[in-house]
C-alpha cells in the first residue's frame, strides 16, 4: 500500500518536471499521452487499483483519482497557455478557408411582371380591394358590348382583337370582369382583377401580342372623383414612393365617363425630360375613369343611386418603368440572363 | 392629326407658347403627343437678287451668278436651268446646315469659287419642287431671313386624339377647346363670295336612294375654274398639317376640310353622264376604280356616288379615278354630305382602307355644318381658281338632324366630381364650348351638332371637369368599403406554390400562349385546340394546350443561349374549346429540369439531372401541401416510354411525369435530357386536406430495425415498402429505403434494396421479441410474394 502510494507521489512528480521542461504543444500532446493515455502512467495506476488489498482500495482510489484530476487540470492549463504562446502553429493546422465557395443550392426568381402583380395586388388588397378573375377567351358582349363599346365604333379600334369567331374573341382589357362580378353581386364592391390580356398587334420593343392587366374597381352609393384620385395617388405613392408627382388629364374610354388618364413624373429624370418620357415630363401609367351609366344599365344597378370608379393598368408597362426595361418581348423568351437579375 | 400653331393662332386668341398649349390641350384630354417645330435649318438662308448671270467658262450647265444679299454681293456658281437676272431667290450662306442636311461650305466647281447655295423649294425643306431654284416674290426686301419674309417659323402639334373627339379633327374644333380653355372665342372666317345668276338646280339635282345611310347631300356648281398650283400660303399650311399640294381646287377642299373638318369631294363637272347625283348602295361584286388607280370589288357595305349611270365616288371614302379633277377640268361639280358613320365605317373596313375623309365621317360630322362648309369652298374657288359660283345649293336633307337637349343638375355634377362649383361657372364653360344653355334650377343645354359624342348629363359633367380641370378637383385620401377581404385558396395555393418552387431552385416564366398548331399537336395530337380566325401568324395561331410544351421553347431559347442548366415552371392556363359554350380554362402546373444537378462546386461531384430530382421536388411540394403523389405507368406521347407517368393523388390523375422524348426533343432543338411534369392545378387543389387536426406526440420509443434484401429487378420498390406496411400494421411508423445496390456481391437481373423501418405502439414499450416476431413475419412474406432473399450483415 505504501509503495502504491509512494510510486504515485512519484509520478505526480515527475509530470510536474517534466512539464516545467515542455514548450510545444505537440510534445505536451506526447507527455499527455505518456501519463494520461489509455496506457498511461497515471491511468495505469487507477487499473492497478484491482490488485491492492480490497481494504485498502477506497482510499488509495479516492487518492488515485485526485491526482489524475491534479493532473487533467495541469495538462488543461499548460495547453490554454501554449496555444496563446504559439497561435500561429495551431491555427495552420486548422485554417479554415472560409472565402471558399459554400453548398449553394440552386436559387430560382419570381418572373419579373409575378412580382410586380404581387406588389401591386399587395397594396390594393391592403386598402380592402378583394380579387376577381375571368376568363381569357371571352363573348364580344363582355368585353364590348357590356362595356359601352357599340358595334360599329372606332372605339373599337383601340383595342385591336384576335378573334376565335365572330362573337368570341381573347380578351382585350381585363375589364370584363367588371362586368362578370357586377351581374353576380351588388354593391358595395372593391375588387381587383389581374389577369391576362391580348391585342392583335404587331410584335416589337414596344408592344406584344399577350400582357398583363390589373383592373380595379369600386362601387357603392356616393363614389366621387375624388376617391378615384385618392386612391390611385395612393397607389403610386406606395408603388413608385411617397415623393413622386402625379397628374390627372382628360381621356376617353367608353366603360368610364368622366374618363382620365394617370401620369407620374418621369421616374428616369423627375420631370425634366429625357428619352423615356419622350420630353414630356411625364410617364402615362394607367386609365381611369367613373364608371359610365351604361356600364351600370347593363348590369341592373340603378346610376341614380351608384357611383364607382374603374381603373386599369398594365403590368408589363409598369415592370418596364420599374426597373429600366427597354423591350417588352424579354419577358415572353424568358431567357435566364434575364431572369436573374429581379 | 397635326395641328398648326399659328394656324390655331389665326383662328383664336391666346397667349400660350407652343409647350403650354401642349400642356393644357393634353389636360383637358386633347392629348398632344409631339411638338415639331418648322422653319428649322433656315437660320442662314436669306433673301438675295440675282444682279448678274454669266456662263461657266468651263461647263456648259452651270451659271455664275452675282447674288445682291443685302450687305453684300456673293459669287455663287448655280445649275439650274431657271435663274435669270433680276429675280429674287433663296440665298443660303456659307455655314448654313439645310433641313435635308447639306452642309453649305465655299466650294470651287470647275475652278471657280462658289459663296454659297441658291435653293430650291425641296432643298429648303418647304416644298416638292425641285425642278429648278425657288423665286421669290419680287416685293421681298433683300437680306431678310427667309423664316421671317415667308412666314415659316411655326410649330406642328401632333394629336393622339380618342375616338370620341371627332370635332377635334378641324383646326377650329381644336381652336374652340383652346378657347374655352383660355378664355377666349373662336374668330371663325368670314365667308362672302359672288354667285352668278346661273342657277345650280338647273345644273344637278341630288338623288338619295338610302337616306338612312346618307341624311344630307349638298352639291354645288363652280365654273370655269382655272386649274393651276396653289398660291405658296395654301401649300404651306396644308404641307404644314401633312398634305401634299395637288391643283388649287383639290387643295381648297382639302384645306376646307382641315379647317372645318368637313370632307369635301370637287368632281370635274363634265365627266358626269348626266346632271345628276344618285346616291345608293353598291351591288355585291360591283367594280370600281378609285382615284388611286386601284380596282375594288364593292359590297352592299358601300355607299356610292354616282350620276345615275355610273359610280363616282364611294361615298365619304374615296373619289373615283375617272370623274377625277384634273389639268383639263373646266367645271366642278362640290360635294358636302353628311353620311352615317356605321355605314362609313362598314364600308371602309370592308375595303381594307382608312382615308382623312372616312377617318371623319366614322367619328361623326357635323350634319349642320355641310352647307357652310361648301360655301367656304365656293369663297376660295372664286379667290383662287377664278370660278364663278352657280347661285344656291342644291341640298337634299329629307329630315334634319336636331341639336342634343341635356338636362344638367348642377348638384349633380358637383356630386360627381367633389367639387363646388357654382351653376354660374358651369354654364360658362358650356358656353365657351358653343353649347346653348338655359338657366333654371336644372341647367338645360343645346349641345351642337358637332359634338356627337355628347348625348347625357354625364357626357357635360365630363366636359366641365376637363375644362375646368382635373388638376383642381379635390382628391380624397379617406377609405371606405368593405372590412372583410379575402384572397380565395386558389390564390393563396398559387402563392405558396410559385414561393415554394422558387425556393427548390426553379426560374418561373410566363410564356406567349399562341402557338404554333403544328408542333403543340406533335405534343397532344388528340387535343381541340381553341383556334383564332386572325392570327398574327400560323405560328401563333392556336392557344396553348400544354404546357410542357411552352417550357420546351424556353428551355430550347436558354440552351441556344448556352444556358444549359434550366430549371423552369410556369402556372398557366391551357385551352380546350367545347361546344357552344366559353372555352375550357384550366390552370396548370408545368415543370422542366435540365442539365445539371448541383452548382458546380469544389466538394461536389458533377451530375446530370435525372427522373429522381424531378419527382423529389414533386414529393417535397406534396408533403408540403399535406398530399400524397403516387405514380403510375403510363404513356403520354410527349414522354419516353419507359419514363412516362401519371401522377395521382388519391386515386385522381392529377398529371403526368416522367423524361421528355427524344423526338420531342429534336422539334425544339433540345440536346440533352429534359424532364418534365405538367398537372392539373385544380385537381391538385382539390387534393389538398383544407384542415389539419392535431396528432398527440408518441408517448413510448421507437424500436428501429434495418432490413436488406435481395429481389428480382422488376419488383418495384413501393410494393415492397407496401407490403411491410401492410403486414406491420399500425406497428410501423416509418419505412425507409435507404440502399439500392446492384454489383459484384449480387447476381444479375436481382438488386438489393435495404429499408429502415421504424416500430411503435401507441400505448407501450415494444420489447426485443415483440418486434422480432413482426420483422420476421415481414421478412417470409416477403419471400413469399416476391421470392425476396434476405441479405445477412
Amino acid at each position: 500500500m505504501k509503495k502504491y502510494q509512494e510510486d504515485l507521489e512519484k509520478a505526480r512528480k515527475e509530470v510536474f518536471e517534466e512539464l516545467a521542461k515542455v514548450d510545444k504543444i505537440k510534445n505536451l500532446e506526447e507527455l499527455k499521452i505518456k501519463y494520461l493515455g489509455r496506457k498511461g502512467i497515471i491511468t495505469s495506476f487507477l487499473k492497478n487499483l484491482k490488485e491492492v488489498p480490497t481494504e485498502s482500495r477506497p482510499t488509495l482510489g479516492k487518492l488515485a483519482n485526485q491526482v489524475k484530476d491534479q493532473v487533467e487540470a495541469i495538462f488543461k492549463k499548460r495547453i490554454k497557455e501554449l496555444k496563446i504562446r504559439e497561435p500561429s502553429e495551431e491555427k495552420r493546422i486548422e485554417l479554415l478557408d472560409y472565402t471558399l465557395p459554400g453548398r449553394r443550392g440552386w436559387q430560382g426568381k419570381l418572373h419579373p411582371i409575378t412580382q410586380i402583380s404581387e406588389k401591386i395586388i399587395g397594396i390594393f388588397y391592403g386598402m380592402g380591394f378583394e380579387v376577381a378573375k375571368g376568363p381569357d377567351v371571352e363573348t364580344d358582349y363582355y368585353n364590348f358590348g357590356a362595356l359601352n363599346f357599340p358595334k360599329d365604333h372606332p372605339a373599337r379600334d383601340m383595342q385591336d382583337t384576335f378573334y376565335i369567331h365572330d362573337d368570341l374573341l381573347l380578351r382585350t382589357h381585363t375589364s370584363p370582369v367588371q362586368i362578370r362580378v357586377m351581374e353576380k353581386r351588388r354593391p358595395p364592391l372593391k375588387i381587383i382583377a389581374p389577369g391576362r390580356c391580348y391585342r392583335h398587334e404587331a410584335i416589337n420593343a414596344r408592344s406584344y401580342c399577350t400582357f398583363h392587366q390589373v383592373e380595379g374597381f369600386y362601387v357603392d352609393t356616393d363614389v366621387t372623383f375624388a376617391d378615384l384620385k385618392g386612391v390611385l395617388s395612393a397607389f403610386v405613392w406606395e408603388l413608385f414612393g411617397k415623393e413622386i408627382a402625379v397628374r390627372f388629364r382628360g381621356s376617353f374610354f367608353p366603360f368610364t365617363e368622366p374618363s382620365a388618364e394617370m401620369d407620374i413624373a418621369c421616374v428616369n429624370c423627375k420631370g425634366k425630360g429625357c428619352g423615356l418620357c419622350k420630353y414630356r415630363g411625364w410617364l402615362e401609367i394607367l386609365g381611369a375613369g367613373m364608371i359610365d351609366p351604361e356600364v351600370f344599365k347593363n348590369v341592373g344597378y340603378d346610376p341614380e343611386v351608384y357611383t364607382g370608379y374603374a381603373f386599369g393598368m398594365g403590368v408589363e408597362r409598369i415592370t418596364m418603368l420599374k426597373y429600366g426595361i427597354d423591350d417588352i418581348r424579354l419577358f415572353y423568351e424568358n431567357d435566364l440572363r434575364f431572369l436573374r437579375q429581379f | 392629326m397635326k395641328v398648326s400653331y399659328k394656324w390655331l393662332k389665326d383662328l383664336v386668341d391666346f397667349d400660350w407658347s407652343p409647350e403650354e398649349l401642349a400642356t393644357r390641350l393634353t389636360d383637358a384630354g386633347v392629348e398632344v403627343e409631339t411638338i415639331t417645330p418648322l422653319g428649322m435649318g433656315l437660320e442662314k438662308v436669306v433673301v438675295g437678287e440675282i444682279t448678274r448671270v454669266q456662263k461657266h467658262p468651263q461647263a456648259n450647265h452651270l451659271f455664275v451668278c452675282e447674288v445682291e444679299i443685302g450687305s453684300e454681293f456673293l459669287q455663287i456658281v448655280c445649275g439650274a436651268p431657271n435663274v435669270k437676272e433680276k429675280v429674287k431667290v433663296p440665298v443660303a450662306l456659307i455655314g448654313a446646315r439645310l433641313p435635308i442636311g447639306v452642309e453649305i461650305r465655299k466650294t470651287t466647281l470647275r475652278g471657280v469659287d462658289s459663296f454659297g447655295m441658291i435653293c430650291s423649294e425641296k432643298e429648303l425643306g418647304i416644298g416638292e419642287d425641285q425642278k429648278g431654284i425657288m423665286i421669290l416674290d419680287s416685293r421681298l426686301r433683300i437680306g431678310l431671313t427667309l423664316t421671317e419674309a415667308l412666314d415659316l417659323e411655326d410649330c406642328i402639334l401632333n394629336l393622339d386624339l380618342t375616338p370620341n373627339r371627332a370635332d377635334c379633327l378641324s383646326i377650329i374644333g381644336v381652336a374652340r377647346d383652346v378657347g374655352a380653355l383660355f378664355g377666349s372665342s373662336v374668330k371663325k372666317p368670314q365667308i362672302r363670295f359672288n354667285e352668278i345668276d346661273e342657277l345650280t338646280k338647273d345644273w344637278v339635282e341630288v338623288e338619295i336612294e338610302d337616306p338612312a345611310a346618307c341624311p344630307r347631300y349638298a352639291a354645288r356648281v363652280i365654273k370655269d375654274v382655272e386649274i393651276k398650283d396653289s398660291p405658296f400660303w395654301l401649300k404651306r399650311k396644308l404641307e404644314s398639317v401633312g398634305m401634299r399640294s395637288i391643283n388649287n381646287v383639290v387643295d381648297v377642299t382639302n384645306f376646307v376640310m382641315m379647317e372645318t373638318g368637313h370632307p369635301l369631294h370637287a368632281f370635274d363637272y363634265d365627266l358626269f353622264s348626266q346632271k345628276k347625283v344618285v346616291v345608293r348602295r353598291a351591288e355585291s361584286g360591283e367594280k370600281f376604280i378609285t382615284l388611286d388607280e386601284v380596282e375594288r370589288s364593292l359590297n352592299k357595305e358601300n355607299l356610292l356616288i354616282t350620276d345615275g349611270k355610273k359610280p363616282v365616288a364611294i361615298a365619304g371614302i374615296m373619289g373615283g379615278m375617272e370623274s377625277e379633277v384634273s389639268s383639263n377640268t373646266k367645271n366642278v361639280l362640290l360635294e358636302s354630305a353628311y353620311f352615317d358613320p356605321r355605314v362609313i365605317r362598314r364600308g371602309r373596313i370592308f375595303l381594307g382602307v382608312s382615308t382623312e375623309a372616312s377617318q371623319r365621317f366614322e367619328r361623326g360630322m357635323d350634319p349642320n355644318g355641310v352647307v357652310n362648309a361648301a360655301n367656304r369652298a365656293c369663297q376660295l374657288l372664286e379667290e383662287l381658281a377664278d370660278g364663278k359660283v352657280l347661285k344656291g345649293v342644291v341640298d337634299n336633307y329629307p329630315c334634319p338632324i336636331v341639336p342634343a337637349q341635356v338636362t344638367l343638375r348642377p348638384r349633380r355634377v358637383n356630386q360627381i366630381l367633389a367639387t363646388d362649383l357654382k351653376s354660374k361657372e358651369m354654364v360658362q364653360i358650356l358656353k365657351r364650348l358653343d353649347m346653348e344653355v338655359s338657366e333654371n334650377q336644372d341647367l338645360r343645354v343645346t349641345v351642337p351638332t358637332f359634338r356627337p359624342d355628347l348625348s347625357r348629363e354625364i357626357d357635360l359633367i365630363e366636359e366641365i371637369a376637363r375644362i375646368y380641370g382635373y388638376d383642381k378637383t379635390e382628391t380624397s385620401m379617406k377609405a371606405s368599403g368593405s372590412l372583410v377581404t379575402r384572397l380565395s385558396e386558389e390564390d393563396r395555393f398559387i402563392t405558396r406554390i410559385k414561393h415554394f418552387l422558387v425556393g427548390k431552385g426553379f426560374y418561373e416564366v410566363l410564356t406567349n400562349n399562341l402557338v404554333d398548331p403544328k408542333i403543340l399537336k406533335r405534343l397532344c395530337p388528340e387535343i381541340s385546340t381553341v383556334n383564332l380566325q386572325n392570327p398574327l401568324s400560323q405560328e401563333m395561331s392556336v392557344l396553348t394546350g400544354s404546357l410542357v410544351h411552352n417550357l420546351l421553347g424556353v428551355i430550347s431559347w436558354n440552351k441556344k443561349r448556352k444556358e444549359e442548366d434550366v430549371r423552369i415552371f410556369e402556372l398557366g392556363k391551357v385551352y380546350l374549346t367545347r361546344e357552344n359554350e366559353l372555352p375550357k380554362e384550366r390552370l396548370h402546373l408545368g415543370l422542366a429540369l435540365s442539365g445539371k444537378r448541383e452548382m458546380i462546386h469544389w466538394g461536389t461531384e458533377e451530375t446530370e439531372v435525372d427522373l429522381y430530382d424531378l419527382k423529389g421536388i414533386l414529393e417535397s411540394l406534396a408533403s408540403n401541401l399535406g398530399v400524397s403523389f403516387h405514380l403510375n405507368q403510363e404513356k403520354t406521347i410527349p414522354l419516353k416510354s419507359d419514363s412516362s407517368f401519371q401522377i395521382t393523388v388519391d386515386g385522381t390523375k392529377v398529371g403526368i411525369l416522367g423524361e421528355v422524348a427524344q423526338e420531342i426533343l429534336e422539334l425544339f432543338e433540345i440536346e440533352g435530357k429534359v424532364f418534365a411534369a405538367e398537372l392539373d392545378f385544380e385537381r391538385l387543389l382539390a387534393g389538398i386536406p383544407m384542415r389539419k387536426t392535431f396528432q398527440p406526440l408518441p408517448k413510448f420509443p421507437p424500436v428501429n430495425r434495418d432490413l436488406a434484401i435481395l429481389v428480382e429487378e422488376d419488383v418495384l420498390s413501393e410494393r415492397i415498402s407496401d407490403k411491410i406496411k401492410t403486414v406491420g400494421g399500425d406497428l410501423i411508423e416509418e419505412i425507409t429505403l435507404f440502399d439500392v445496390y446492384r454489383g459484384k456481391q449480387i447476381s444479375p437481373g436481382k438488386k438489393s434494396l435495404a429499408f429502415a423501418i421504424r416500430y411503435r405502439a401507441k400505448d407501450k414499450t415494444l420489447t426485443d421479441q415483440e418486434v422480432e416476431g413482426i420483422h420476421q413475419k415481414i421478412v417470409l412474406e416477403l419471400e413469399k410474394s416476391f421470392g425476396a432473399i434476405l441479405r445477412k450483415q
